[in-house]
């Protein structure tokens, strides 16, 4: 018997109600994204990591330093070398079915990897915000030290960084309105997202 | 505040980064031959140079590699940062190598 638990759980901000916003600048949860981090191995060097045969099975490009790529709502971001983010939207029989169907994907990549590979779902580890708008930017520019203008760090450019002494990961993913999608862990969700909305009563 | 320029990553700030201090230090290739003081001498003796360094860093909060950096311990101005196993600027290199105005190690 399966027993659907999806009624009982909780994403790290509680879903939608972060929506606490001004119009330059807004900011929302996207709960339950599937997130599976992928390793591949590399050199000592970095390089050599084969992506060929993972890129296929997963039908996503695996960017190189600095990037991430996209394919509609799914989403392959550079963590380091040989190491990357898969971020996907919750597949409904996922969901629903249980640790197989769960697990299925992922058994799927690694036998399409063959070599020294590991892939793990991290969704229950992590919080993904969304912070777009005009002055989206400037906001994380207050907790942020890489350089965000737009000529540096524009659409599909990432980053693994700190903003507000947290540890994040960054990406630009947004076209006309800039858009920046932050991966956050569970536990240093709230602390972030109240930070961001702090920065952001300025620019009401 | 430094700015460490990672292989992969680019220019970060310092506080991104773990110290691992000096690098190039070679494991002893067969450690139950190595005697007390060459063992103690691995583990706990260190260059502390005036002038250019070759150190370790992590970026722990980056792409989490360790990699190489060239450093002048007086000036703090990084001459070089390059993968583990690439081969440095060569000690000729780094005692060619100018300190800033004004440092002259
Ligand atoms: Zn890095």
């Amino acid at each position: 018997m399966t027993v659907d638990l999806r009624g009982l759980r909780r994403s790290p901000l509680g879903g939608p109600l972060v929506t606490g916003s001004v119009q330059a600048v807004r900011l929302h949860e996207l709960p339950w994204r599937t997130l599976i981090e992928l390793r591949i191995a590399t050199a000592p060097d970095g390089s050599g990591a084969q992506t060929g045969a993972v890129e296929s099975a997963l039908g996503l490009e695996l960017p190189s330093a600095g990037l991430a790529s996209s394919d509609g709502d799914r989403l392959a971001v550079w963590l380091g070398p040989g190491w990357w983010l898969l971020d996907e939207p919750e597949s409904g029989a996922a969901a629903a079915g249980g640790m197989e169907a769960f697990e299925a994907p992922i058994v799927q990549l690694l036998r399409a990897a063959g070599g020294p590979t590991s892939a793990v779902d991290v969704s229950a580890g992590f919080a993904v915000l969304e912070l777009a708008g005009p002055r989206a930017a400037a906001v994380l520019a207050h907790g942020c030290s890489i350089d965000l203008h737009p000529r540096v760090f524009g659409p599909v450019r990432a980053a693994r960084t700190m903003v507000a002494k947290a540890q994040v990961v960054l990406a630009q993913t947004g076209g006309v309105v800039p858009t920046y999608r932050i991966w956050v862990r569970s536990s240093f969700a709230r602390y972030l997202a109240e930070w961001l909305l702090d920065a952001m009563t300025e620019y009401r | 505040m430094l700015r460490i320029p990672c292989p992969w990553c680019g220019p970060r700030d310092e506080t991104e980064f773990a110290y691992g201090s000096q690098a190039h230090i070679a494991y002893p290739v067969d450690p139950s031959t190595v005697d007390d003081a060459a063992w103690a001498a691995y583990l706990f003796f260190r260059d502390n140079p005036r002038g250019w360094f070759a150190e370790r860093w992590m970026h722990r909060a980056g792409c989490q590699r360790w990699f190489n950096v060239i450093r002048h311990t007086v000036t703090y101005e990084i001459a070089a940062s390059y993968p583990p196993g690439a081969a440095g600027p060569g000690a000729d290199a780094l005692s060619a190598a100018e300190a800033p105005i004004g440092h002259r190690a």
